[in-house]
């Protein structure tokens, strides 16, 4: 038996565990929580731990029926993979939310996390929030040592740090023969705004390597001022493809009225396909009324592509005063064009129009039918009917859209058909719905009916997401 | 680094992952939705999707279904790597694995990193088998696959960048030829590995490799689930000689998987024996 470390600060209880803890001590975590009502969230950092004995899973099991009793959040830190193993193993991953807490790594450890890609940008983030002496001294340490890996996460750490202090570093990486600490140089002069290094940037702009255009077009955008969208103009016509696509991202970056009008004619001019795809996209950025016209004028391109990109565009952006044209378009020839269509009706509430998107329905490939479905539960005073019809299609998508839809339309009718769809449904997918929709209502009885038939469940994922929320 | 990532939802997670899962046996636990968002909202952008759903949508129900979903799979699956990763099991291959097969009387042995990503393993392995003058002595032939067709294509081409040395001697560097930013490596290296495109947990893998006397398979395994994990190390184990030795990642174990091998403490990393 170890002695049990822990902290409680602003409701949070976190315990570090030892590996010579044992059973009685994890029985410990069960009496400080019941005498601190304030706790709401408990975390059990596993850090120094990596290996846990069978009965210290039994005390982690009742520390989670505890905390599910009281409605206190539990989570797991720092699960080494062999822990991950054996509660995988035991069917216990479930149970709990498995998360990294960098607080507990000591520093140097904590660094080696830049040469780790699932980890490096959390690290960095952890890092820049923390921020102190001791960390810039570090950080320097790794860019004067030269590792390109670790000097692009130190560099970009002190960016997001806003360490302006070291701005002749960042502008000598500038230099670097190696992309990715070129790339990152160049966002963080962007972020801390060093005006001075902005023609250099442009002389990058022709730049080969990945990554390293798309950083000088952010921080072009960053470091902008009325000269830049006039700047960059000229790129637009460059016989170099790349060099015109890089300043069509810095104009939409920039997003000014000079910079619409630059990317507004370019459409009209530019010939390659690609580079208009791209025009069609960042077109769609911006929210002046000219926009949407420009777009609804490519969907009768020639180029597939510019017509779904435009059709896309138009989706995010809403119908707004081009709804007949969108609706006509739901039954275009190119379904992708389609599908976009019908979602760019969200919100429409005349009584007409959603009588004629439900006309498309049955004329319609299924990508472009459930786009439908999904644009009706977002629309106003629509008739259920149409969505109940769809629950006992052969489809499963089809199904799960319907049921989603009607949620969003009227959550009683939803609840209803959730309740019965998750005891009779085939298919996990629409369990898997309407699971949500009875955990997100939670009418009374509802752990019951939930638990009534885990037995028979056979989807895991399902198994989880009630488990999960209501313990077994 | 520059794109801002499309959020997934949790239903949206739970559809994806078992697509991915169900094509690739890779299972992506809850703590790495980051990831998924990350790998693939550059591929969502392309299509101009801003939704997870619209893009399981495409993967569904698109006339190119087929093609979006090898596209996927190479997406998820990129794992980055560098030469003489966890270079323990390495030298005790040369040192002790290779020595004692050959002393056995073996005039052929047969070694396979799976998966080998970008390849930076098998090369690695036979330039320290190079160096150490055992292609001389035995047959040695190195199988190398991946699930992912980009990354095995990358490895055929054998060309690197700096991030694949972290920290390798200087003398390491002599088995590549410099070209401006890039180095290939040298042919007398390269001749002696096979690439092949292959899923490590469908049976199939055992009649496209045959038998083999070693078989590295590191830091993969935490990405299947018991099941898969199961699956793949009963295929390591029907294709693995006698004996045969197994080299996981130094995070991994067997432990609650498989009672077919002896762990083996040899110093500075673990080794994995075949039970007779």
């Amino acid at each position: 038996m170890g002695e049990l470390q822990y902290e409680i600060k602003n409701g949070v209880f976190k315990v570090h565990i030892n590996p010579d803890n044992d059973l009685s001590d994890i029985s410990e975590v069960c009496n400080i929580v019941e005498k601190h009502s304030e706790v709401v969230l408990i975390g059990i950092d596993l850090y120094k731990c990596s290996y846990i004995q069978s009965k210290f899973l039994a005390g982690l099991i009742a520390v989670k029926k505890l905390a599910m009793s009281r409605k206190i959040d539990i989570e797991l830190l720092n699960v080494c993979d062999q822990i991950a193993q054996v509660l995988q193993s035991t069917n216990l991953q479930k149970l709990f939310v498995i998360k990294d807490d960098f607080a507990s790594y000591p520093l140097d450890t904590l660094f080696e996390g830049f040469l780790d890609t699932e980890k490096a940008d959390t690290v960095s983030e952890y890092l820049a929030a923390n921020y102190d002496e001791k960390i810039q001294n570090k950080l320097i340490e790794i860019i004067e040592k030269g590792n390109p890996l670790l000097v692009e996460y130190a560099l970009l750490t002190m960016g997001k740090a806003q360490d302006h202090q070291n701005i002749e570093i960042y502008r000598k990486a500038l230099n670097s023969n190696e992309a990715n600490v070129k790339s990152a140089a160049i966002l963080v002069l962007g972020w801390i705004g060093d005006t001075h290094s902005k023609e250099q940037l442009y002389s990058y702009l022709a730049a080969k390597e990945i990554g390293v255009f798309e950083a000088v077009a952010a921080s072009i955008a960053l470091l902008s001022d009325d000269t830049d969208s006039e700047k960059l103009a000229k790129y637009l016509h460059d016989k170099d493809e790349r060099i015109r696509l890089v300043a069509i991202y810095a104009l939409s970056l920039i997003n000014d009225e000079k910079a619409f009008e630059y990317l507004s004619n370019a459409i009209n001019e530019e010939k390659d396909e690609t580079v208009r795809v791209q025009l069609a996209k960042k077109i769609a950025l911006f929210k002046d009324e000219r926009a949407g016209k420009i777009l609804l004028g490519l969907l009768d391109d020639a180029s597939i592509q510019i017509r779904e990109a435009a059709a896309s565009g138009l989706s995010r952006r809403g119908s707004g005063e081009f709804t007949s044209t969108l609706v006509e378009k739901i039954g275009d020839r190119d379904n992708w064009v389609g599908f976009f269509a019908a979602k760019s009706l969200a919100g429409i509430d005349d009584e007409k129009i959603i009588k004629k998107i439900e006309s498309y329905y049955d004329k319609v490939e299924q990508n472009v039918k459930l786009a439908v479905i999904e644009v009706l539960g977002k629309c106003k005073g629509v008739d259920p009917s149409f969505l109940l019809s769809k629950l006992d299609d052969a489809n499963e998508d089809i199904r799960k859209e319907a049921l989603n839809s009607l949620n969003l339309m009227n959550s009683t009718v939803a609840l209803t058909v959730a309740m019965k769809l998750y005891n009779t449904d085939e298919s996990w997918l629409v369990r898997y719905k309407a699971v949500d929709i009875i955990l997100e209502q939670k009418p009374v009885g509802y752990d019951s009916l939930l638990r009534g038939r885990l037995k028979d469940e056979t989807n895991k994922y399902i198994l989880e997401h009630i488990i999960g929320e209501i313990g077994e | 680094m520059l794109l801002n990532s499309i959020k997934i939802n949790d239903q949206e997670f739970v559809e994806l992952k078992d697509i991915i899962y169900k094509n690739s046996g890779i299972m992506f636990a809850e703590n790495k939705k980051y990831l998924l968002e990350n790998r693939l909202s550059k591929r969502l952008a392309d299509l101009n999707f801003t939704t997870f759903k619209d893009y399981i949508y495409y993967l569904k129900y698109d006339i190119k279904k087929r093609q979006e979903l090898d596209t996927l799979i190479n997406l998820v699956t990129i794992n980055e790597t560098y030469f003489l990763r966890e270079r323990g099991q390495l030298d005790y291959l040369v040192s002790n694995i290779v020595p004692d097969l050959i002393k056995a009387g073996k005039k052929s042995i047969k070694v396979w990193s799976a998966p080998c990503s970008t390849g930076e393993e098998p090369y690695s392995i036979a330039i320290l088998l190079k160096n150490a003058g055992l292609f001389d002595k035995a047959s040695i032939d190195i199988i190398a696959t991946d699930i992912n067709s980009e990354v095995v294509a990358l490895a055929k081409k054998g060309e690197y960048r700096q991030a694949s040395f972290r920290g390798v001697p200087s003398d390491f560097m002599r088995n590549f030829d410099v070209q401006g930013q890039s180095y290939f490596i040298k042919d007398d290296i390269k001749r002696h590995v096979r690439f092949n495109t292959g899923n490590i947990t469908t049976p199939a893998i055992t009649s496209l490799i045959g038998k083999v006397d070693v078989i590295f398979c590191r830091n993969v395994l935490i990405y299947f689930d018991m099941d898969g994990k199961q699956r793949t190390i009963k295929n390591f184990y029907n294709i693995l000689t006698d004996p045969g030795y197994l080299c996981l990642g130094h995070s991994e174990t067997l432990n609650k998987i498989s009672e077919d091998f002896t762990m083996k403490n040899a110093g500075t990393c673990i080794i994995y024996m075949k039970k007779k």
